[in-house]
């Protein structure tokens, strides 16, 4: 038997999933936008900038994280 | 983390990165040079190459449609690369390639999402310096006149890396497998989209052709067990009905069933393992039972429930399934180990003994304590003989009728007409008025995704270690206890004596140290020298009369929980399923009181005893 809030949980669950291949899908449109850069370059910062971002959010919300992780 | 960067996973991880580095910088190249349709095929045909790679590499089990659509795929990808010379052929193939063995890689290793991510930006961050120097194309200099507006946007880029990962995750921790999958087409056909909206790339008929037939065999791969049940189960073709089946035949599974099967029901146990097989929690020669509980007086209810049923299973058996040993508690004075047992003993009326170290030394002069040290003996405490007890009881459930079937996983719960269906990796659907899931670190994966959230597998060796010469009869079971002893630095050993088994030695391991997190899938790496150094140094110091270097090795599985305590309750998903998980590597005794519960559970009948302490409810989630 489904309840309200489970059905709530669980959309939100899929837009989740959605909306993560969607960003994914339409992040050609945002390197398109650096075409000023070479290709090379935007991976190097990329690699970079990914590395901080990570362990910018792996420190702020590690616990958080690792919970979603189950 | 630090714990988890073995050997193998540095190895993953390293060629992951590698993995990473292609497929970022293919797409990104792609991006800026209108190659977009070329990159949404690629992810599109990734899932097979991870199939493919699964299934030749790996060995997993592939049904005969998905041999035949994997085929199809191949076959588009070839028309692609003789009829459409509009696409940019390495593109896709390279997104593929990558993404595809990327997610096979992540199936092998311990790490979850954003560590894994984390170590592969850690090597590559590591490499790129080195690249710099020996590529002088390669360059980290921005063009002079860039517009604020882009810099802005390059310093979001982490963000397209970490965003995505962060929403999957959290989709993945709410949805079972089956739903997972259909996400697989929104980034592809997202990509043809911008291909077609956007950019306006050329694209051939063939190439929709193709990208339309790939897109329908993805299709019916997800859609497979769906397609299953419309075929059999809607028309009623279910091979069999049962009021209640099992699903795990560990420990606890084996209990349930024991004390379901009467002749009146339709009992069946299901195991996907064989009767014997060593990959969860369950295996092995010997567990303690004792009652003067240190982890706390609200288990004495289910330890005097469990107690009644061993007795019980003992009186059924011409075996030795109980090894009456005793069992000693040994801790500093105020540890939880002596503390807490002293309490848990006077509540629940429990005999037992308070020794001080001298006392100790008198009575069991195997230990070696300081003069600090306290203990507490129980005389009723026992060890059990495991693995036997665990065959007695599928043997006498089998004698009162009820089936058993080894070598089939199940695939998936639904509820339907009023019951449950059960797809089995056999093809076979079966339909039961109540189902009980004991599937230890399996059960979060496709049965009960709910509970995921709450349980983490975790790999934990466990040790035999031979008396010197000599000193052999000092550690049998008439002479030596079963026993915890909690060190100084607060780390937690427990054994059983030689001779309780089969199996040759004092069983020794660690309750509360070198615990791995593990997906149960993966495949057992050997175990660590360090690991060994570290039990032989406690053992070495603790038990002097044994050879500090341990005769044999093993891996065990605690699926553990927050609090270490047990999750038993019905699921929220689908009524009339009821579970039982989180031993949290001291379950084992309470077996026969659990599978009591279930199985009063499964029959709606009254419970003997109140559950409401091992809800999950509790972690107020």
């Amino acid at each position: 038997m489904m309840h309200m809030p489970k059905v709530a949980s669980y959309a939100a669950a899929a837009t989740s999933g959605v909306a993560a291949n969607l960003i994914l899908g339409a992040s050609s449109l945002y390197w398109k936008r650096l075409a000023a850069i070479a290709p090379s370059t935007l991976l190097g910062y990329r690699i970079v900038v990914s590395l901080a971002s990570l362990s910018l959010v792996m420190l702020l919300w590690g616990d958080s994280a690792a919970c979603v992780q189950g | 983390m630090r714990a988890r960067l073995n050997q193998r996973n540095v190895l993953i991880h390293g060629s992951a990165a590698v993995l990473v580095v292609l497929n970022w910088g293919t797409f990104i190249w792609a991006s800026i040079n209108g190659h977009v349709a070329e990159s949404g095929l690629g992810y599109l045909i990734a899932p097979f190459i991870a199939i493919g790679t699964g299934a030749f590499i790996l060995g997993d089990r592939m049904s005969v449609l998905r041999r035949c659509l994997l085929f199809i795929i191949a076959l588009c990808v070839l028309v692609l690369i003789l009829r459409s010379a509009e696409l940019d052929h390495w593109v896709y193939l390279t997104i593929g390639l990558t993404w595809g063995s990327y997610a096979c890689l992540k199936k092998l290793t311990s790490l979850d999402a954003f560590d894994g991510l984390f170590c592969e930006t850690v090597v590559l961050s590591a490499l790129l310096p080195v690249l710099l120097m020996l590529l002088p194309s390669l360059t980290m200099q921005l063009p002079p006149a860039l517009p604020g507006i882009s810099l802005a946007l390059l310093a979001l880029c982490g963000f397209i890396s970490v965003m995505p990962l962060w929403l999957f995750a959290k989709a993945a921790s709410a949805l079972p497998l089956s739903v997972m999958g259909i996400f697989q087409f929104v980034l592809p056909t997202t990509q043809l989209i911008v291909a077609l909206w956007f950019y306006h790339q050329p694209i051939s008929a063939n190439t929709i052709l193709c990208f339309s037939a790939i897109w329908l065999a993805l299709l019916l791969i997800v859609g497979e067990p769906f397609l299953h049940r419309f075929l059999f189960c809607a028309k009623g073709q279910i091979v069999k009905r049962f009021d209640v089946v099992v699903v795990g035949l560990g420990i606890m599974g084996a209990a349930s069933l024991w004390q379901l099967a009467h002749p009146g029901l339709r009992v069946l146990g299901i195991e996907a393992g064989g009767p014997t097989h060593a990959k969860g929690s369950s295996h092995g020669g010997t567990r303690i039972f004792r009652r003067a509980y240190w982890e706390g007086e609200a288990y004495l209810p289910l330890l005097n429930l469990a107690h009644t049923g061993w007795e019980r299973l003992q009186s059924s058996s011409d075996k030795r399934l109980l090894v009456p040993a005793g069992g000693v508690f040994i801790g500093p004075r105020a540890s939880d180990i002596v503390a807490g047992s002293l309490r848990t003993a006077r509540t629940g009326n429990i005999a037992h003994e308070s020794w001080d170290a001298a006392e100790l030394g008198r009575r069991l002069p195997q230990f070696s304590a300081s003069h600090d040290m306290q203990a507490v003996f129980e005389p009723g405490a026992y060890a059990i003989a495991a693995e036997d007890a665990r065959l007695h009881m599928l043997s006498e459930a089998v004698d009162r009728q009820a089936q058993l079937c080894f070598g089939s996983s199940v695939q998936a719960l639904h509820s339907s007409n009023g019951g449950i269906c059960l797809d089995l990796s056999s093809g076979q659907q079966i339909q039961a008025d109540a189902v009980i899931v004991t599937a230890g670190p399996w059960i979060a994966n496709a049965l009960l995704p709910e509970l995921r959230a709450y349980l983490t597998p975790k790999r934990v060796p466990i040790y035999w270690f031979a008396p010197r010469k000599g000193c052999e009869y000092a550690f049998t079971a008439d002479n030596f206890p079963v026993f915890l002893y909690e060190c100084k630095d607060g780390s937690l050993l427990y054994g059983i004596p030689s001779g309780a088994s089969q199996e040759a030695g004092v069983k020794i391991g660690f309750h509360n140290r070198q615990q791995l997190p593990s997906d149960p899938d993966s495949a057992a790496p050997a175990i660590d020298a360090t690991l060994i150094r570290q039990i032989s140094s406690y053992v070495s110091a603790i038990l002097p009369d044994l050879s500090p270097q341990p005769s044999r090795g093993k891996w065990c599985f605690y699926t553990m929980s927050g609090d270490e305590s047990f999750l038993l309750g019905e699921s929220q998903r689908h009524a009339g399923v009821y579970y039982a998980s989180a031993c949290s590597g001291h379950g084992f005794k309470f077996a026969t009181g659990i599978g009591a519960l279930l199985s009063s559970m499964a029959q709606k009948q009254a419970l003997q005893i109140d559950i409401t302490p091992f809800h999950p409810s509790r972690f107020g989630r």
